[in-house]
Parts: structure tokens; C-alpha cells; sequence
């Protein structure tokens, strides 16, 4: 899996991210594996001095994404599933809506498989219970269906319309 | 995860990259995502879609739905991410009932008179496939629906040989294969068993149920293609009053029962675990029932209230929902889930079609709606 020639290599190695305000971040190489965009990025440049730039990404959120990834580099061996549940959950319960909307914007970006899916999931769990014309405003999405159509999707799906 | 109350949404959103939409949608409870076809024509088109779904069931491990398969027009179905319960209407087939269920096909059948042929079903999308009748079995003593990773899947079938001509002793079983399409008899012939009421479970292609008379459980190994009992002492106090069921919580075989000893349980509604014995060998025989819960004292008061598990009539029934072990009677409109990971106990509330829909017995399933098997 790793793409260094040799594996002290990879111990040793530290990798430098540089972020949109120009701060520069030092992680562990395991911890920028978990990125696929890092890790595809590494594989051409192999250990590098230099600071690898996220022109989009902040460093409130650079911030973030480091804390979960250090947490997450060895969770699945050492740590138990409820405690790493219970984790994630503290990280995202009172994030607010700015922060949720960038941090999912550079999880995708940096590939980093695990947070998309729990910022996929947050973001989810928050409008799972929303109206649907709720939904048309946060998604700015116009209505363009004609009543009759409108009642016509009600019906297909008329049992999870609830009682 | 619980979501802060009432928030109102920033106008942000309205920037969030398509893909990542799509993204989130697919992490919607399935009733979200469907209420959510009425936004615009792309939603509708992208919700309903192949892509979509297929991609729903590739994505992280959901907890399925409880699903409660009253008789009559509806059968309900329990969603924990909603905390909602919802009617699905049961398909309209003459003399059949849901029998069986795995992933998010339901098997429809008939255990009380002549039933030649079964018949599966997607409740949510609404598609019935008849099967092909079985090749001897007349009278279904015990069915169980198995379906794999890559959507094919297998039932098997206990019972009886057309009574009149039948001169072979014991039930014969038969197993239906989705890749073949066809029924074929398992060399096994059982001695007369009195198989529980209970659904049974599969583990690792290995189907357990409760017998009864005296209480025990046994295993038909599909590999194998045979039978064999679990050497290992049920739990003192599991008798006919105890309503012993088998539940299956993310690979680990779990027994609930009341148990009436006066020295190990007084009455109280106990989860048991089949695990290995505590210092004893590491073969993989040393097994033993070992007490995981006690159902607590407050809640069984009110669970007691609302049942009759005292007098005969009512038992109990439970099945196991992704790390959810649940728990309802017969005639008790309440469910009560009980957390494996977190250890905690929840009530569940009361399905929509209660009173109506117990006269007939009573099943209770994992289902995961829009799950890879496509009928």
C-alpha cells in the first residue's frame, strides 16, 4: 500500500500542507494516506520538503480534517467501534453550518472516504425530518412541477408520506 | 445522531456542489428520500433511480427497518433513524401471509394449510415473483428465506410429503436455489420434530431454531446439507411458559426468553448469548448460553403491563435490527429495543396497525428496503 520505496522511509517521512492563508501544517505520512488525493499527489513527488498547497482549503479547516484523520490512522485496530462512534459524534455535534459546508467540500476534495460519509450523514440527519418546501429553499431548487404532477409523485410514494 | 431542533438552514446550501447533493441523499432514511421526490423533477428523477439505488445499498452499513408483519392490509415497519413507524401495504395474495424476510425480500406462504409454492416480494417497490412449487413438500413445518451478498439467495424448507400417499416417516427438506431455480431435496430426512414458533435465524449459511419437547436448538447446515443439534444446555427456566426466541445481532446468536426459574430469573425477560466458555478450551465446541441482560426492573413493569405473558396466549416476539435486539409480544402493542453497543434500553412505541392485524401469528424481521437483490 505504501508507495515509498521503503518503509522507514514511510516512518519517517513527514508531510507538509500548505493552507489557503498560507499556514503550513506537518502530519504524519499514515495520517495524508487516508487521503487518496495526498496519496496520489506523494506517489509523484515521493517525500518532499516542500509544502503541498490547498488553495481551498482554510486553516480553521485544514485544522479539522488533521484532528479527525490523526484520530482515525489507527482506529480500527485499537480503538472499539462505540468509542469511535461516539467520537465522530462529538466532532460534528454543534459544528456550525459554515464549518459542515467547508469541511464536506475538502473531505471530497482530499478524497478522505470516511469523512465524507460521516459529513454526508450529518448533513442528512439534519435535514432528514424537513418539509419538502423547506428543502426547495435550503437547496434553492425551484418547484416545476404542475399540481397535478405534484400529487401524482405524492401518491408513488404515499406511504412515506407516514400517517 | 441527533439533529439540533427546529434549525433554521443557512442560504449556503444553495452552493453545495451537485454531486455532493447526491451524495447526501443517499444518506436519507428511505422515507426521507422518498418524500423528497416532490422537491423537483430531478430530484424525483435521480431518487428514483437505478443508480440510486444501487448506490443506497453500497453505502454504509444502515441499520434496516423492524419490520412487523401484522395480517391484514398493512404490515409496519419500524425506521430507527426517523423514529417513526410506517404502514407498507402487503401484497394482496390469496391465501399467503409473510412467512419469511432477509435483506429486502419478504416470502410469502402458507403454515397453517396446503402450500405447495411460495412466492417473494419487495414490499417497497412493490414486485411479486412466484417460485416454482416445491418438489414434495405439501405442509410447510418451518421456512427461511437466505439471501447472500451478491443477491441470490436460498430457502429452505421443512414439512411433510402429501399425507395421504406418504409412507416415509419424518419431514423432509428441500432447498430452493435463486441461481438454478430450482427446488432440490437435502438427503436429510428428519426424525418428527416439534419445531418453536419462532422464525429461526441464519449465521454464516447456517439456519438455527428453537425445537421443542424437550427445548433445544437445532442447525441445518446449507453447505453440509445437513442437520445437527447445539450441543450446548439451554438456560435453566426455558421452558413453555419462557417463549424462548432466537435472535441474530451482527453475527452473534442471541436467545430471548422469559425466564420462570425461581432461582435464576423470577419471571424476568432475559437476553442470553451463545458464547465460548468462560477458561475452557479454545475448540469450537466449548460453547455455552451466558446471561448478556436483564430487562430493568422499570421497564418490566411497564412491558408486563401492556402483555399477558402470564397467561398462555400471549409470547413473546423478537428478532434482532442491525445492533437493536427487539422485543414485543403477541398481543402487546409496545416494542422495546434493547442496544447491544451502547447497552441501552428504549421503548420503540406502538406500531400503527395495533390493535388490529394480531389475530393471526405474529413475525417480526430486519428489513432493508431498496437492498441489492432485485426481483
Amino acid at each position: 500500500m505504501a508507495e515509498l520505496p521503503n518503509t522507514t522511509m514511510a516512518n519517517e517521512c513527514k508531510v507538509k500542507l500548505k493552507s489557503k492563508d498560507d499556514k503550513i501544517f506537518e502530519v504524519e505520512y499514515a495520517v495524508a494516506m487516508q487521503s487518496q488525493t495526498l496519496k496520489n499527489a506523494l506517489a509523484h513527488t515521493g517525500c518532499t520538503d516542500t509544502a503541498l498547497p490547498l488553495h481551498d482549503i482554510s486553516s480553521q479547516i485544514l485544522a479539522k480534517v488533521i484532528e479527525y484523520c490523526e484520530y482515525h490512522v489507527n482506529a480500527a485496530n485499537t480503538i472499539s467501534e462505540k468509542d469511535v462512534k461516539t467520537w465522530d459524534e462529538e466532532l460534528v455535534k454543534h459544528m456550525d453550518q459554515d464549518t459542515l459546508f467547508r469541511l464536506i467540500v475538502a473531505a471530497k476534495y482530499l478524497e478522505i472516504h470516511n469523512l465524507v460519509d460521516l459529513m454526508c450523514k450529518t448533513i442528512a440527519d439534519r435535514i432528514k425530518d424537513k418539509s419538502v418546501e423547506e428543502l426547495r429553499e435550503i437547496f434553492h431548487v425551484q418547484n416545476d412541477f404542475t399540481p397535478e404532477e405534484e400529487e401524482q409523485v405524492r401518491r408513488e410514494t404515499k406511504w412515506a408520506h407516514g400517517e | 445522531m441527533e439533529a439540533p431542533e427546529e434549525e433554521i438552514m443557512d442560504s449556503l446550501w444553495k452552493d453545495l456542489p451537485k454531486d455532493i447533493v447526491e451524495m447526501v441523499l443517499l444518506f436519507l432514511p428511505l422515507a426521507s428520500a422518498m418524500q423528497f421526490k416532490s422537491v423537483a423533477k430531478e430530484w424525483r428523477e435521480f431518487l428514483g433511480s437505478n443508480c440510486h439505488y444501487r448506490t443506497r445499498s453500497a453505502v454504509e452499513q444502515r441499520t434496516p427497518w423492524l419490520f412487523l408483519c401484522t395480517s391484514g392490509k398493512f404490515s409496519c415497519a419500524f425506521d430507527f433513524s426517523l423514529k417513526r413507524w410506517y404502514k407498507i401495504l402487503n401484497p394482496p395474495l390469496y391465501r399467503q401471509s409473510i412467512v419469511s424476510a432477509s435483506g429486502n425480500l419478504v416470502c410469502l406462504g402458507n403454515l397453517v394449510a396446503d402450500c405447495r409454492a411460495l412466492s417473494l416480494c419487495d414490499p417497497v417497490r412493490k414486485l411479486v415473483k412466484s417460485l416454482p412449487p416445491m418438489s414434495r413438500i405439501q405442509f410447510i413445518h418451518k421456512v427461511s428465506l437466505n439471501l447472500q451478498r451478491d443477491g441470490a439467495y436460498k430457502i429452505m424448507v421443512v414439512g411433510e410429503n402429501d399425507r395421504a400417499v406418504n409412507n416415509l416417516r419424518g419431514l423432509v427438506t428441500e432447498v430452493y436455489d435463486s441461481k438454478i431455480e430450482i427446488w432440490k431435496m437435502s438427503g436429510e430426512t428428519m426424525a418428527e420434530a416439534k419445531f418453536g414458533l419462532d422464525a429461526g435465524v441464519w449465521i454464516n449459511n447456517r439456519f438455527y431454531c428453537i425445537v421443542e419437547m424437550p427445548y433445544g436448538v437445532v442447525i441445518f447446515d446449507q453447505k453440509r446439507d445437513l442437520w445437527e443439534e447445539l450441543e450446548v444446555k439451554m438456560p435453566a427456566g426455558c421452558n413453555d411458559m419462557s417463549s424462548p426466541c432466537l435472535v441474530e445481532c451482527r453475527g452473534r446468536l442471541l436467545l430471548v426468553l422469559r425466564n420462570s426459574s425461581t432461582e435464576s430469573g423470577n419471571g424476568k425477560v432475559q437476553i442470553w448469548e451463545l458464547m465460548k466458555k468462560r477458561g475452557g478450551l479454545k475448540e469450537k465446541k466449548d460453547l455455552e448460553w451466558g446471561l448478556l441482560e436483564e430487562m430493568p426492573e422499570n421497564i418490566e413493569v411497564e412491558f408486563m403491563a401492556s402483555s399477558r405473558l402470564g397467561d398462555v396466549s400471549d409470547r413473546l416476539i423478537c428478532c434482532g435490527v442491525g445492533e437493536w435486539v427487539c422485543i414485543m409480544t403477541q398481543l402487546s402493542g409496545s416494542a422495546l429495543g434493547f442496544n447491544l453497543v451502547i447497552k441501552k434500553w428504549e421503548w420503540l412505541g406502538k406500531d400503527p396497525a395495533f390493535p388490529q392485524g394480531r389475530t393471526c401469528h405474529l413475525y417480526a424481521f430486519p428489513l432493508q428496503p431498496i437492498s441489492h437483490c432485485q426481483l
